[in-house]
Formats: structure tokens, sequence, C-alpha cells
């Protein structure tokens, strides 16, 4: 009878520690499962369901997460996954410009100044919508602070090399089409 | 501005706006409702588990139940019962007098009892009710036959009078009809003309 009672509070003890798990992990990662998300989605609606299911999709794997080396990566790699499987569902062509390129700038800075980054901002992440998706992954991950090199490496399943590589030359594609945008609209 | 310096320029500005591009903050509270998500999918997942668990019980208590009632069942009504349940006339003109022999037991009849066990139908228990030596099974007498009894008693030579006109008149009877007819022969030759 004792043995059968240790065996509960266990058991009890072992599902009130993965839910502590679960729990950290959605405090200390939510910020950026949303990151990767938006850098996906570029909508904040469909962001924020990304990150729930994410979450969500932990849940299922609840007992997996006390095994897991690295969480972290682990949740990007699904967050990421989930955001490009719902960018492939949710066509959204071209809401995110006006949004996302709303980087406010200085106040002090002249209307034309301000106009000027506004339509900057706009075609750039066209730019980014527009390259192929072998460069425009590793780009969009590199840009997230929280993720290093060697994490976007495991979240996109490449080497290290390949996407500091293909970053550099998404960076290439986008200055050179930049230069030539400004020098047309001069 | 010669193009080094334009490309320069270029070169800040795409940094920056590659970092605002990656830089996107959640609305406030993201945490506790990711958090209220999880909980409440945690519940249906759990409300889900039980239900499921009660169904597998409920399962195995009515496989549990219908093996027991089945043990019981064949140890109630051993081989012994009679397949046939309502013979034909000719069937019993045909069955010899006395006991009956025992038939093998048929599955209609087991079937029956074994869906109802408390609530036996009156043909089963007509089914499992002894059979009787004589057919059909001796009852008391009505008013009429004892009417009959008590003259028999009271007037024996007259009713043995009676009884006997009565078996003349019926053999007389049976040899008429047994014997041929001949306008039946005729009706018969008639029907062959046409």
């Amino acid at each position: 009878m004792t043995a059968i009672a240790t065996m509960a509070s266990e058991v009890l003890a072992l599902a009130q520690k993965e839910e502590d798990l679960l729990e950290a992990a959605v405090r200390e990662h939510s910020r950026l499962v949303y990151r990767i998300a938006f850098s996906v989605l570029r909508d904040h609606a469909d962001t924020e369901d990304a990150t729930q299911e994410t979450f969500l999709r932990v849940l299922r794997y609840e007992k997996k997460l006390a095994r897991i080396d690295d969480p972290k990566a682990w949740l990007a790699r699904i967050a990421w996954r989930v955001a490009v499987k719902r960018r492939r569902q949710v066509v959204r062509a071209s809401a995110e410009t006006e949004e996302t390129g709303g980087a406010l700038p200085s106040p002090d800075a002249g209307a034309e100044r301000v106009l000027l980054e506004q339509e900057r901002s706009v075609f750039l992440n066209r730019l980014i919508a527009a390259l192929p998706e072998t460069l425009r992954d590793p780009l969009v991950l590199s840009t997230l602070e929280e993720i290093s090199p060697r994490e976007a490496a495991v979240v996109l399943g490449i080497s290290e090399a390949a996407v500091r590589s293909r970053a550099y030359r998404a960076r290439q594609v986008l200055r050179e089409r930049m230069v030539a945008w400004m020098n047309v609209r001069k | 501005m010669d193009a080094r310096d334009k490309e320069h320029e270029i070169e800040q500005w795409l940094d920056a706006a590659l970092r605002q591009y990656g830089n996107a903050e959640p609305r406030i509270g993201l945490e506790n409702r990711v958090l209220a998500n999880v909980q409440s999918e945690r519940n249906r997942i759990a409300s889900q588990r039980r239900w499921w668990w009660a169904a597998g019980m409920v399962t195995v208590a009515a496989i549990v139940a219908a093996l027991w009632v089945g043990e019981t069942g064949s140890g109630k009504h051993p081989a012994t019962t009679v397949g046939n349940t309502t013979p034909t006339h000719r069937q019993a003109a045909e069955a010899p007098r006395g006991p009956m022999p025992r038939a093998p037991v048929t599955h209609p009849v087991k079937e029956v009892v074994r869906r109802h066990p408390g609530k036996q139908p009156i043909r089963d228990l007509a089914l499992t009710a002894p059979k009787l030596d004589q057919f059909p099974s001796p009852t008391p007498l009505n008013e009429q036959e004892k009417m009959l009894a008590r003259y028999v008693q009271e007037f024996p030579q007259k009713a043995a009078l009676v009884a006997r006109a009565q078996t003349d008149l019926r053999k007389l009877d049976e040899r008429e009809m047994a014997a041929p007819r001949p306008r039946d022969a005729g009706s018969k030759s008639s029907d062959q003309q046409e």
C-alpha cells in the first residue's frame, strides 16, 4: 500500500515538474517564438495564432521537454515549422508592407525624410519576400538577435557555414537591388 | 557624395532595416494568453482521457458480464432442451406414443435465454416444462362429462345399449363411405367425354 502511495506521489511530482517546465519555457521563450513566427508571417494576428499553436504542440510532447538538451533551439525549430506551414496556408501577399514598414523615424526628421524611410522599408520588405526561399530563410533568421547562426542552422536543418554564406548572399542581393532602386529614383 | 559613400550609407541603412525587420514586439500579456490556452488544452486532454477510461471500463464490464451470463446460461439449460418448438399436426400424429425422444440442443432457444436471463418468455417456459406421456394432458372433467359419467353409473345397462347402438351406427356409416359410388363413376365418364 505504501509502495503504491509512493509511486502515485512520484507520478504526480513528475507531472507537476513537466507542467513547471512548460510554464518556464513559455515565460522564457514566448517572445522568441513570437519573433520567429513574425519573421515568417509578417502579420501580428497570424503570428499570435502561430505562437499559441507552437506551445500547444510543445504540450503534446511535454514529456520530452525534460530530456531536451537545448530547449531554445528545439522551440525555435517548432515555431519555424508552424509559421512556415501557416504561411503556406494563409497567403497574404501585401498585407505586411504598410504595417511593418512603419519604422518610426526620429520626430525631428523632416517630412521628406520620413517618407523616404517608409518607402525604403516597404521596398525592402518586398525584396525580402521576393528572395528565393533558400536565401530568404537564413537571412530572416539572422535578423533575429536572439538566434545565433548555430541555432539558425538547427532550425533550418543545414550547416552553420551554409547559414552564414546564404545570409551573406541574400544580403548582397538586397544591397544591389537597393542601389539600383535608389539610382532609378534619383 | 561618391559611389563608395553611397554604398556605405546603403549598407548602414540595410543593417538598421534588417534589425528592424526582425524586431517585432508581441501585444502585452502574450505569456498569460499562451499559458491560459495551454491550461485549457491540458484540461480538455485530461477530460478526454477520463472519457476514454470510462468507456474502456464500461466495455470491459460489458464483456465480463456477457461472459458470465454465457457461463451461467449454459449451466441453467443443459443439452436436454427440446430442439423443435412447435410440432405440426402431422408430426404430432406420426410421433410415437410414450416418452418423447430427447433431441440435441439447437441454437435459437439458447440464444433467447442468454439475451434475457431474468425474464423467460412463455414459449421457453413451455419448452423447459417436463413432457408428459399422454397428449393432451389429462384435465378435470367438465360439466357435460360429469353428467355423462353420472348417467353411466346410475343406468349402466341403458348406457351400454346406447353405446352399442352408436357404435353400430358409426360402423354402418364407415361402410357406406368405403363403398364405391356409382354416381361418381358416371360423372367421371362424362368428364372424360368433355
